[in-house]
């Protein structure tokens, strides 16, 4: 999987791979987790008293779910900061073909917007295709084959059998 | 019970609920016959299936989906020594050398019918809990209520892979996301920033297919083309060794219970229980020598109580609403799209419901071994799909199925939002099970947590005058506490040694 424990143990920013060192990662996640919280934690401060004075209100239950998260956030991070500065042999997560993953994210992003706008069956033959190209396969058979059978397949199981009304 | 049961046979009488039943057993052994992809995800994508469907139809297909998904994993870990769960990787540490030494036959027969019977054990254990355990549960307040749910929220934290923190990090992400939409109590907006589509909540299968399967879909990617793995041809399948299964009844029976019992504790899982079934049957087995170099009795083991587990997990979820495993809170979301509300109540309003999985257990173990023993060549094969393929139809079905959902682009755009965030939360290696466990169960605790301090007239001692909220809030701080303290522990360990 991701993480590693090798000897190989050195930042790399290359095409081919990312890797740095887990509690790294984990502080850095730990920010923009922190973030979303404090966001939340003010969003569920502005929503109104309960009128029901016995009653904690619509805020009440989501104010202590958000101090709750980030105390167990804050713990995180610490625990990444002792393993950072720790004996403890490092673990290492890598993201290996970065460039085609971004790809695959923004396909993702991109058949979102255009799945309605051209329709399901034509965006899920074009989508599928360029998936498949982003996961590296270049056998033109597979390229043709599986999103044509994958399009036959919706059709007969959505449309058909449960007569889904796809765009 | 017996009447109940019978109302349970006879949904068999309905062709539609065979179909289903076949269906979701192809669909789970070539889920599970390819690795990466387990049974939660594999559920996460049959739901969009079961759209309109009838419940009873649909709830059979799934339950054949999860149990198959588990066998299924067995194969490919015997022929090609890749498992296609994590539940049988330790299938795979006796299985592979018995196949090197030209007894793949033997060890997948071993295997496959180990699960079945680990299945029939398993359920017989199931209904004789299930009930009683619902019964139990309809004594049940709103404070009780609010202390089991955390209970098992903070088993599913605690014992998730990664570190227990991340865990409770998931749960508070998952009952955030639960608190989007119009307050169940007072009708007011929350965190939808004026987007009237938010009101109703975060769409439930949406966020399934994303976080399970779209971010699987990214890791497909991270992997690239895969290698072939060649599969080893497999003689005298159909031919059961049926003195060498007699003489493993103690280990298949033992180990169906022990995997019965580990299951039903949430968070614990077939994986957990295939791997102490193993330990435990080598400690008491006459050769344990053997184990790890073909041995039949660890084969039998691991699978019995891998298998077991999927009925274990199902005792949780039945009876008390709360799933024990993550394709069980996966399924609770399938429940929830057919207007089913798992929990002790089921047993009295729609006995039908449970009663019918108890049956489609039992009637779907002969099917399930036929269809595991006849097709073992294929399923092995299945592991060799390029993965390319599999990324594309996985993403193909979730956009068709996230749309068919409302039939709007709104859940389109969730599952998206939902995998991206899927695929970053595990490269951080935060559990993705304690979310959906918490999503699901968010509604039903901030209901009975605010219902208790009402009913206490805002008096916070509710939550520990109880002798039973007591017990269940001390069950949910050791659950939390004892894995975290072992991995400390562990970690310590490990420095040492450095």
């Amino acid at each position: 999987m991701s993480e590693e424990t090798s000897s190989r143990r050195r930042w790399e920013f290359g095409l081919h791979i990312l890797r740095a060192p887990l509690p790294v990662i984990e502080l850095a996640g730990c920010v923009g987790l922190f973030a979303i919280f404090v966001r939340y934690f003010q969003a569920a401060r502005m929503l109104p008293q309960p009128l029901n004075q016995i009653d904690i209100g619509a805020g009440g239950f989501p104010l202590l779910l958000a101090a709750s998260t980030l105390i167990a956030i804050a713990a995180v991070a610490v625990a990444a900061l002792i393993r950072a500065f720790g004996t403890m042999p490092e673990s290492w997560v890598s993201v290996r073909r970065p460039v085609w993953v971004a790809i695959a994210a923004v396909l993702l992003v991109a058949q979102s917007i255009y799945f309605e706008k051209i329709g399901a069956l034509p965006s899920v033959v074009i989508f599928s295709l360029a998936t498949m190209l982003a996961c590296g396969e270049r056998r033109i058979s597979q390229l043709i084959g599986v999103p044509l059978a994958l399009v036959a397949f919706i059709w007969a199981a959505f449309i058909l059998a449960l007569s889904v009304n796809l765009p | 019970m017996f009447e109940n049961l019978a109302i349970g046979f006879a949904a068999f009488g309905d062709p539609m609920v065979w179909v289903a039943l076949v269906f979701g057993a192809f669909a789970g052994y070539l889920i599970g016959a390819i690795p990466g992809l387990g049974p939660s995800l594999g559920v996460a994508l049959l739901i969009p299936f079961t759209y309109g469907m009838d419940p009873v139809v649909s709830i059979v297909g799934l339950v054949a989906l999860y149990a198959a998904a588990e066998y299924g994993g067995a194969i490919t870990a015997v022929l090609i020594n890749s498992p296609g769960t994590a539940a049988a990787v330790a299938t795979a540490w006796d299985g592979y050398p018995l196949t090197q030494q030209g007894r793949a036959g033997e060890a997948l027969s071993v295997s496959i019918i180990s699960s079945g019977i680990g299945i029939f054990v398993s359920t017989a254990l199931l209904i004789l809990t299930a009930v009683p355990l619902s019964e139990f549960a309809l004594r049940f307040g709103p404070g009780e209520y609010f202390a089991l749910a955390l209970v098992g929220l903070s088993l599913v934290a605690g014992l998730s892979d990664g570190s227990p923190l991340k865990g409770a990090v998931s749960m508070g992400i998952g009952l955030s996301l639960a608190t989007i939409g119009l307050d169940a109590q007072t009708g007011v907006p929350r965190f939808t920033g004026g987007n009237p589509e938010f009101f109703e909540g975060l769409p439930l299968v949406p966020v399934l297919l994303g976080l399970y399967a779209l971010s699987e879909v990214l890791f497909m990617i991270e992997d690239g083309p895969t290698e072939k793995k060649k599969s080893t041809p497999v003689a005298g399948i159909i031919a059961l060794p049926v003195k060498t299964l007699l003489g493993l009844k103690t280990v298949i029976l033992r180990s169906s219970v022990l995997g019965y019992v580990i299951g039903i504790i949430p968070g614990a899982g077939a994986s957990i229980a295939s791997f102490v079934s193993y330990a435990f049957s080598r400690r008491l087995s006459k050769t344990p020598e053997r184990f790890g170099k073909g041995s039949l009795e660890g084969v039998a083991s691991s699978e019995a109580a891998n298998n077991s587990a999927v009925a274990g997990a199902l005792a949780p979820l039945l009876a008390l609403g709360i799933p024990g495993s993550p394709t069980t809170a996966v399924m609770i979301g399938a429940l929830m799209v057919q207007g089913i509300q798992p929990g002790p109540l089921l047993f009295t309003r729609s006995p039908e419901i449970p009663y019918t999985v108890f049956a489609s257990l039992w009637v779907g173990v002969p099917i399930m071994v036929l269809i595991g023993l006849a097709g073992a060549r294929i399923w092995a094969r299945v592991a060799n799909i390029p993965r390319a393929a599999i990324a594309a139809i996985v993403a193909g079905i979730c956009f068709v199925g996230a749309y068919s959902s409302e039939t709007t682009m709104f859940p389109v755009h969730v599952m998206v939002a939902c995998g991206l965030m899927g695929y970053v939360l595990r490269k951080l290696q935060f559990p993705l099970a304690p979310i959906i466990l918490a999503m699901v169960l968010g509604e039903m605790m901030e209901t009975n947590f605010r219902r208790a301090l009402i009913s206490a007239k805002g008096d916070w001692a509710i939550f520990y005058t109880s002798p039973l909220t007591m017990l269940l809030f001390t069950v949910a701080v050791l659950a939390f506490v004892l894995p975290g303290l072992a991995a400390l522990r562990a970690r310590k360990a490990r420095a040492r040694e450095v």
